[in-house]
């Protein structure tokens, strides 16, 4: 995760994120699978792992994350739905 | 993107088996004013916010209301899972028997289906804060309806009253918001213009010194 800029980093958590939906999704269905439940472990402590830089480093991505110093930052854009400008 | 929690804002647990009261809390599922329109209300309206932060207060907000729906979803499961068919047909629950079993499907208390036109997106956030307003105050009226009704059910009171007191908080929110946006507004202007769709406020009485379009 070191050397990776906003965007990257980002990216980084939507690969992963969209990984674990999918095995979530499996697991639902196949709850004994080995392979499956190392897979969800992994990675989920990739996600763990970029979610705490990301937070760290650029803000949060949901509101029980928000670091707040002496000013609201959570209900500020860009939003997600407003694309790259 | 959004990520289901496994628990309740504010617990939900009945004993009792109620079918009557049951089809009138499904109206705040369903209803007109209920939690299913209410979160689609907001939910919808927020994307041409051009106010950030009142975009994450919709955001918020509406996050919110789909979990309020959840809970009035929790109380008329608890209040039907145990109907027997005597109970069925004595209480009235038979029509809604016949087509959704205790199953919950979205429909007001009598009977009409939910309708996306029980809400409105306009486009203008100036419009559409005030409707959201007066839905928080629909909203609070219909638990305010329903308490009546469930003066008997303690249990289910205290989630009535749990969700009643989160509309007031919504509704002085909301009424924060259109202040927030009309802060940003023209003061030569203030009833002509859109924020969200005109570029600038259009000068209704052109002077020097006017830097608007």
């Amino acid at each position: 995760m070191n050397n990776m800029n906003q965007k990257q980093l980002r990216n980084y958590i939507d690969v992963v994120s969209f990984a674990l939906d999918d095995v979530t999704l499996f697991l639902d269905t196949h709850p004994d699978n080995q392979d499956a439940l190392q897979m969800y472990a992994g990675l989920k402590e990739k996600r763990t792992q970029a979610m705490n830089d990301y937070v760290r480093f650029f803000g949060p991505l949901n509101r029980y994350q928000v670091n707040s110093g002496n000013k609201w930052a959570w209900n500020m854009g860009p939003w997600p739905w407003q694309g790259e400008v | 993107m959004w990520v289901y929690e496994k628990r309740l804002q504010f617990p939900v647990n009945i004993k009792e088996t109620n079918a009557k009261l049951a089809q009138a809390i499904i109206s705040q599922y369903g209803g007109p004013d209920g939690e299913s329109g209410a979160a689609m209300r907001y939910l919808s309206q927020r994307y041409s916010v051009k106010n950030s932060r009142v975009a994450g207060i919709l955001t918020d907000i509406g996050t919110e209301e789909l979990g309020h729906g959840e809970m009035v979803c929790a109380i008329i499961y608890q209040l039907t899972r145990n109907l027997s068919m005597e109970e069925i047909e004595k209480s009235g629950f038979d029509k809604y028997y016949v087509d959704h079993t205790l199953g919950i499907w979205p429909q007001a208390a009598g009977g009409v289906p939910f309708n996306a036109c029980e809400f409105q997106v306009k486009g203008d956030p100036i419009t559409d804060l005030y409707e959201d307003m007066a839905a928080e105050q629909k909203a609070r009226t219909t638990y305010e309806n329903l308490l009546r009704l469930a003066k008997d059910s303690p249990d289910v009171c205290e989630v009535l009253k749990f969700l009643r007191t989160r509309e007031i908080v919504h509704f002085q929110r909301f009424g924060e918001s259109l202040r927030m946006v009309q802060d940003d507004l023209d003061s030569k202007n203030f009833y002509a213009f859109n924020p969200d769709f005109d570029r600038s406020a259009p000068c209704v009485d052109p002077k020097p010194g006017c830097n608007k379009d």
